[in-house]
């Protein structure tokens, strides 16, 4: 079985170091700098990626159906 | 090396005895997948090894393996079964089977203190009165979710306390962003000029970005310069051709609105070509009857506007459930012949990078948001709130009294998460939108393959009340599973057809 080269490879510790970027569980909340221990590098406080972009558009809140 | 029978039935015992793994088969027209929920990885297997790894999940090990090797014979199960633990040992697949609890709630104390200084936004509800009475608006009687259209307005005092508030609990970052939403915002000209004057004056050494959602009917030369010369993020509402966006976006006496907003568009676009300051977007609610003739046309309307900037990114949407009134019912039932994202691929597909902006628009996101995703060499059973933002630090939504609700998605009679006057009620936040959430998604979220790519979010799980519904919620998570499932399968597709072609997306800005 071969990994599709796609996304972007760290361990777990990588991934809550990097600021800007999102969590383990699919969050942003490293890019936020929440860390459960108060200190950059912790683990993550998790969560949210749900911000695709600043605002709905007026009165038409996206639905997400494709 | 190959090893015994029994070897690897002990190993696919650990993988796929008591529980499951989380983990999402997916097959293509010419490829076969894993996608691991542990890992967030998507291994490419042969036909035999997809086979055995989905008898594995619907069946017992041995009853599993006995059938699979009544079709395939012992040699190929030894084959197949050591690839996948193969793949089990180097690249931890198969191993997460149930995510843990967030800890969110545990760290609620640190999770204050960032309220209290990396609030990011606000969002003013500068009026609940609007120049047109769309069709499909939420703000129209019919939607039960949302409030419906008043004369009621934001009082500058109001605005004031809110960006003070910003103010207030954002000392520790260099950018802020304040919205101006409605209702239609413009009717109110005069307030957003002086609200961005009083946040200019108060946030000296931080960078303000100005957004706001328009219709665009009431965009003068005069308006549009300003936003422009302000850097404001324009977000106008278009649905394309005439026919089509006249069709649902009329005014209060019934007349079609394109006449006017696709003035204050162009008026937009020629300040922004002057400049180059500022962003323009355009939001498109493709209402029903949904066919790809009435997509393929609105594309090439786009692509004919000669004066609309190119980098002008085109976002659409079906509308919000339920908000179709029954007076189109007739058509927005008619079965679609081509889906909205269907026929972005179909287009995206030819050469992803060079596609039209309304083709883009539809896809990009969703597919750098799986270019860029952690794929971890180690699994993580964690589980968080989904697609959530996190109360109060993201969004903001303030209402035309100064309540502050999560955002402007939210149904209106949901819990306050505060008020400008007496700042953000911590007690809400943590028993609500924290505790009871997570106590009441834990059960389902935890045994389900899509946890890490969900965009489920506080307004599914709430009700017209203003209540935690879990059965909405629930009736929200199929139609997004189904929706990451095609949408995954898409993308290995893309990838399969055009290797290399998505790799751009890897610079791409997830907002």
């Amino acid at each position: 079985m071969k990994v599709l080269k796609s996304g972007i490879e760290m361990t777990p510790a990588e991934l809550n170091k990097m600021k800007g970027g999102a969590c383990a569980c699919g969050c942003n909340f490293s890019a936020e700098g929440l860390w459960s221990s108060g200190e950059e590098g912790g683990d993550c406080m998790c969560n949210c990626k749900s911000d695709s972009y600043p605002f709905a558009g007026g009165g038409t809140a996206a639905a997400t159906y494709l | 090396m190959m090893r015994e029978k029994k070897f690897y039935l002990d190993r696919l015992q650990q993988a796929f005895g008591k529980e499951k793994p989380l983990a999402r088969m997916l097959r293509t027209s010419s490829g076969y997948y894993v996608y691991d929920t542990g890992t967030n990885k998507i291994l490419e297997c042969r036909k035999e090894v997809y086979d055995l790894i989905q008898e594995l999940f619907v069946k017992d090990v041995n009853k599993a393996a006995a059938d699979f090797i009544s079709r395939w014979g012992e040699n190929e199960f030894l084959a197949a079964a050591d690839e996948i633990v193969e793949a089990m040992d180097t690249e931890k697949i198969l191993v997460v089977k149930k995510a843990t609890k967030s800890g969110l709630s545990d760290h609620f104390k640190d999770f204050k203190k960032m309220l209290t200084s990396s609030v990011k936004a606000i969002n003013l509800e500068v009026t609940q009165d609007c120049t047109l009475r769309c069709a499909y608006c939420i703000y129209q009687d019919h939607f039960k979710e949302k409030r419906n259209y008043s004369q009621k307005v934001m009082g500058l005092d109001v605005g004031k306390k809110a960006i003070e508030l910003l103010k207030a609990h954002s000392s520790a970052l260099d950018t802020v962003s304040i919205g101006f939403y409605g209702g239609e915002p413009l009717m109110r000209f005069p307030f957003i000029k002086d609200c961005v004057e009083y946040a200019k004056k108060l946030f000296t050494g931080e960078k303000i970005g100005f957004n706001i959602t328009t219709n665009a009917t009431l965009i003068t030369d005069e308006v549009a310069e300003y936003l422009i010369k302000e850097g404001f993020f324009v977000m106008v509402s278009l649905d394309g051709p005439k026919a089509f966006h006249d069709k649902f976006r009329k005014d209060a006496k019934g007349h079609g609105s394109f006449d006017k907003t696709l003035n204050g568009l162009r008026l937009l676009s020629e300040k922004y070509r002057e400049t180059k300051k500022g962003t323009i977007a355009l939001n498109l609610v493709y209402t029903p009857p949904f066919s790809e003739h009435k997509l393929d046309t609105t594309n090439n309307y786009f692509k004919e506007l000669k004066w609309l900037p190119k980098e002008v990114p085109i976002l659409t949407h079906y509308p919000v459930n339920n908000s179709i009134p029954a007076a189109f019912a007739a058509e927005a039932d008619l079965k679609e012949d081509k889906y909205l994202f269907d026929w972005a691929v179909d287009k995206y597909k030819v050469d992803p990078d060079k596609s039209d902006s309304m083709v883009k628009g539809q896809i990009e996101e969703r597919f750098a948001k799986f270019m860029q995703r952690p794929v971890l060499t180690e699994p993580v059973d964690s589980y968080f709130l989904n697609g959530c933002c996190i109360p109060g630090l993201r969004k903001n939504y303030i209402t035309t009294n100064g309540d502050i609700q999560l955002c402007e998605k939210m149904p209106g009679n949901c819990p306050a998460v505060g008020n400008v006057n007496t700042g953000f009620d911590f007690e809400t936040i943590k028993n609500i939108y924290i505790d009871e959430y997570v106590e009441k998604s834990i059960d389902t979220c935890s045994r389900c393959w899509g946890l890490r790519l969900c965009d489920v979010c506080y307004v599914y799980a709430f009700n017209e009340r203003g209540e935690l519904d879990m059965k909405k919620k629930s009736g929200h998570c199929q139609t997004v599973l189904n929706n990451v499932e095609k949408c995954l399968l898409y993308f290995v597709t893309l990838m399969e057809e055009n290797p290399g072609k998505l790799d751009y997306l890897y610079q791409f800005d997830i907002k």
